[in-house]
């Protein structure tokens, strides 16, 4: 299994450690609750060092971008950073990742750990001609700081004023105590206020340390996943993959559907057979991936994510149902028995 | 750490025996591998139940855990408690995160439970 420069970090802290897409990553410190409430009320940190990086650069990079992603063209500015996917022919999601636009020539894409060889494979064989596409996921770390007191740890490392940083937005060269940052987003995946930043393998540690003594409390994914949850923010191999198309998945507002790019003849030919919806439960019980959702009697859908909610004190879930005639209240298959649920509008809850 | 006045199955449940009736919980080793427990289902009183058979469900945050009874009888009590706060198991599994009481049906089935040093030899060895 591959590990990140801030494994040995983790071990020490007494992380419990899985097997996350091929890396091994810590799900939890001590406690997966009281960490998703730290970043609900105060700041956490994660290792995000495992996220894939691909440059895109040349002369042809930008219509590479836009051949390739649904992005709507006048986000790909510099120091702006942009939600989007690699879709498919049939309009399917190869996978979701963040485009952070350096100039008109230069553009990274993080993607998912998990798709980074599948991704990287499709950007090289549909490039556009002076295009070079590069991976190098070996080549940067990551930590994200986030929560309500994000903004003051930040500035606290950098010296800088970033309360006004839009959401989406970006800075470049940074430095930290000599180390070199090589960008810091206003982005996260928790809905809450966050910072990405992004450094060199042979700094992160130093970095990691500087928070842990800052008192940021670090996070592990079992967190990250419950936050996302309540933020309503899909997971790539739980409501995204390469069957489901982005207007299936409610992210309609990503698309531009006026220009072309790979995939979009299927989006608009294709029917929308399902949706993704949210749901809390009115019985008690947790929401799991895979378990069956039932309209008057009927096999509709199914979970994609589920879990118990600190925030709102209650059960939730996602999942794709029929796309027509399902309203309010539905049930879902717990190991063999119907409990109640009822469909709300997404996310539970955002912020940042 | 693991209390001697206690049996246990090999699924992780321990039983403490009084006057016919025992009582029913997870081991403290159980609730730190399941980690932050965030729902019980509990079994409804009067339900006659087969030793082994599932009766209650765990669930954490990473995922649902069926409890074993590790003996026959019928359930005569919950834990209501649990209802509202599920984590007394993470915070005292062999005090307040007990989660049901049985009125045995066959005493001698507890002698095919494990002693505390049988349950911490099969938890250390594996």
């Amino acid at each position: 299994m591959k590990r990140t420069p801030l494994y040995h970090k983790h071990v020490e802290l007494g992380a419990k450690m899985i097997d996350f897409s091929g890396w091994e990553m810590p799900v939890q410190y001590e406690s997966i609750l009281e960490e998703h409430i730290t970043v609900r009320k105060s700041v956490g940190m994660f290792d995000i060092s495992h996220m894939g990086e691909i440059k895109i650069q040349g002369k042809g990079a930008k219509k590479t971008v836009l051949y390739l992603t649904p992005v709507h063209e006048q986000k790909l500015v510099p120091k702006r950073a942009s939600y989007s996917f690699l879709l498919n022919e049939n309009g399917g999601v190869i996978d979701d990742l963040i485009i952070y636009t350096f100039s008109e020539e230069t553009f990274i894409l993080v993607v998912n750990a998990g798709n980074i060889e599948k991704d990287f494979n499709w950007i090289k064989e549909n490039a556009l001609s002076e295009t070079r596409v590069e991976n190098i996921s070996e080549n940067i770390s990551a930590i994200s700081i986030q929560g309500p007191h994000s903004t003051r740890i930040s500035e606290s490392l950098f010296s800088l004023e970033l309360s006004n940083m839009k959401y989406y937005s970006f800075e470049t060269n940074l430095e930290y105590r000599g180390s070199k940052i090589l960008f810091l987003s206003r982005t996260g995946y928790t809905g809450e206020l966050g910072f990405e930043i992004y450094t060199r393998p042979e700094d992160v540690e130093n970095l990691w340390d500087e928070l842990l003594t800052l008192r940021v409390k670090p996070c592990g994914l079992g967190a990250r996943d419950g936050l996302r949850l309540e933020a309503g923010m899909p997971l790539y191999g739980h409501e995204l993959n390469e069957d489901i198309t982005p207007l299936e998945a409610n992210l309609r507002k990503f698309l531009d559907m006026e220009r072309n790019f790979i995939g979009k003849k299927a989006l608009i030919e294709r029917v929308v057979e399902k949706r993704l919806v949210g749901f809390k439960m009115i019985d008690k019980g947790v929401p799991r991936k895979e378990q069956k959702i039932i309209y008057q009697g009927q096999e509709v859908g199914y979970v994609t994510s589920g879990g118990y909610s600190p925030y709102l004190n209650e059960y939730i879930g996602m999942g794709y149902v029929k796309n027509n005639g399902i309203e309010s209240e539905i049930n879902i298959d717990m190991r063999g028995k119907e409990k109640r649920a009822v469909i709300t509008a997404l996310p539970f809850y955002r912020k940042g | 750490m693991i209390p001697k006045d206690l049996k246990y199955s090999k699924e992780h449940e321990w039983i403490k025996v009084e006057n016919g009736v025992g009582t029913v919980g997870i081991t403290q080793y159980a609730q730190e591998q399941l980690g932050d427990i965030v729902f019980v289902e509990l079994p409804s009183i009067g339900r006659e139940v087969e030793k082994m058979e599932a009766v209650a469900v765990v669930e954490s945050v990473k995922a649902a855990s069926d409890i074993y009874t590790p003996v026959s009888g019928k359930i005569v009590e919950i834990n209501e408690e649990l209802n509202s706060s599920p984590n007394l198991i993470n915070e005292d599994p062999y005090g307040k995160g007990w989660i049901f009481k049985i009125e045995l049906k066959e005493p001698k089935e507890l002698d095919e439970l494990l002693s505390a040093e049988e349950y911490e030899r099969l938890i250390t060895e594996g």
